[in-house]
């Protein structure tokens, strides 16, 4: 009885270790890089909203936002994906909270940033904080904070153009970033 | 009674040729200097064959044809005694309260705007040419671009015209939404 009690105890003690050591080895959501577009396909529970050669997209919500989620892939190599921020706000100074609120929860899992800043393009508004939403929307102010780990690098930015605002968390492969940066050479020079 | 029924007539006609003609001068005026703009702008489109500049030189020159052509929508109402509403979302559009308010806020911030323009045209002269000519030819692009929306704003204020900006489509029945995934959000990041 006391060694089946200590095997059923030896494996729950098994099962959690290994279930915890998974956890940590996830880049990104349930998946890390290298994974292959299929194996990227089946972490996920959602819907594929978008799917191409490059690109797995799905729509989702992370702490109470509408995001959607994309994987992006080389040579069927997930190298970086990304949340983008699906809302709308009638006032733009909303959109600092939405990025409060993700520095906020990525402090939370990765400590303090390695860079929290804000760049003042064009000074028009900058005493004027009510405004700062609409800064943002004409690419007068941009905010980016980043993280690190040993594999990934992490960056939650908010930028405009056009009145348009983009709230995008970046990660991307640390160790695919030179086959990435060959495929984008390879892409522009083949556009001559 | 023949000449009681052409007397009427005639008053009709006198006193609805007397009737106010709606001004159409200050609407002339900001179309003037729209054009003047326009001009200049497709002379700065031509300077290009692409590239970043030539983009942003096209905005702009969309961005001050359109207000032109919403000006020139709203005259033409006028002057064919056509009133032109418009309706948002199925409401009607009216001016907001504090229009002048905002008006005068608009004028000021292109005022700086251009003030920021000065500056900047007055560095980009100091380059010949070089990546850092065009840097600050961007920068002068960019500042000019922002002049060109924010009297778009101005102008379809001032003639009561609603702003329109582009939404993201509503979402149809068979698009799929915004589900959360099971586990915590922490673990998601």
């Amino acid at each position: 009885m006391k060694t089946l009690l200590r095997i059923v105890l030896v494996g729950f003690f098994l099962v959690f270790f290994v279930e915890l050591s998974l956890a940590d080895d996830y880049n990104f959501r349930k998946t890390k890089w290298g994974m292959s577009i299929a194996q990227v396909k089946s972490s996920e529970p959602l819907d594929v909203a978008k799917e191409d050669e490059t690109l797995l997209g799905y729509k989702t919500t992370v702490i109470g936002k509408d995001v959607f989620v994309a994987y992006f892939f080389i040579n069927n190599q997930l190298v970086r994906a990304r949340y983008v921020l699906a809302e709308s706000h009638t006032n733009k100074n909303d959109f600092i909270t939405d990025y409060n609120d993700f520095k906020e929860i990525l402090t939370k899992k990765y400590g303090e940033p390695k860079q929290d800043k804000s760049f003042w393009k064009n000074d028009l508004y900058k005493d004027d904080y009510s405004h700062w939403g609409t800064a943002i929307s004409m690419g007068h102010l941009v905010y980016l904070s980043s993280w690190e780990t040993q594999d990934t690098e992490i960056n939650d930015m908010l930028m405009g153009e056009n009145f348009d605002i983009s709230c995008i968390v970046e990660y991307s492969s640390k160790d695919l970033k030179e086959i990435e940066k060959k495929a984008q050479e390879k892409k522009a020079l083949d556009a001559f | 009674m023949f000449n009681y029924f052409k007397i009427l007539s005639l008053t009709i006609l006198l006193l609805a040729g007397c009737s106010n003609v709606p001004s159409t001068e200050e609407i002339d005026s900001d179309i003037g200097l729209l054009d003047k703009e326009i001009k200049e702008a497709t002379a700065t489109v031509q300077d290009y064959s692409g590239g970043l500049l030539a983009i942003l030189a096209n905005v702009r020159l969309e961005t001050l044809q359109s207000t032109k052509t919403m000006l020139l929508q709203k005259k033409t109402g006028l002057k064919r005694y056509i009133p032109v509403s418009y309706s948002v979302d199925g409401k009607k559009y009216s001016a907001p309260e504090n229009k002048n308010h905002l008006l005068q806020e608009l004028k000021q911030d292109i005022e700086n705007l251009k003030d920021d323009l000065v500056k900047a045209e007055k560095e980009s002269d100091q380059y010949g040419g070089g990546l850092l000519g065009v840097l600050s030819l961007t920068q002068v692009a960019t500042v000019k671009n922002s002049i060109a929306f924010l009297e778009q704003r101005r102008l379809l204020l001032k003639h009561d015209i609603p702003y329109y900006s582009i939404l993201p489509a509503t979402s149809k029945s068979n698009e799929q939404s915004f589900k959360p995934t099971p586990g915590k959000d922490i673990d998601k990041f």
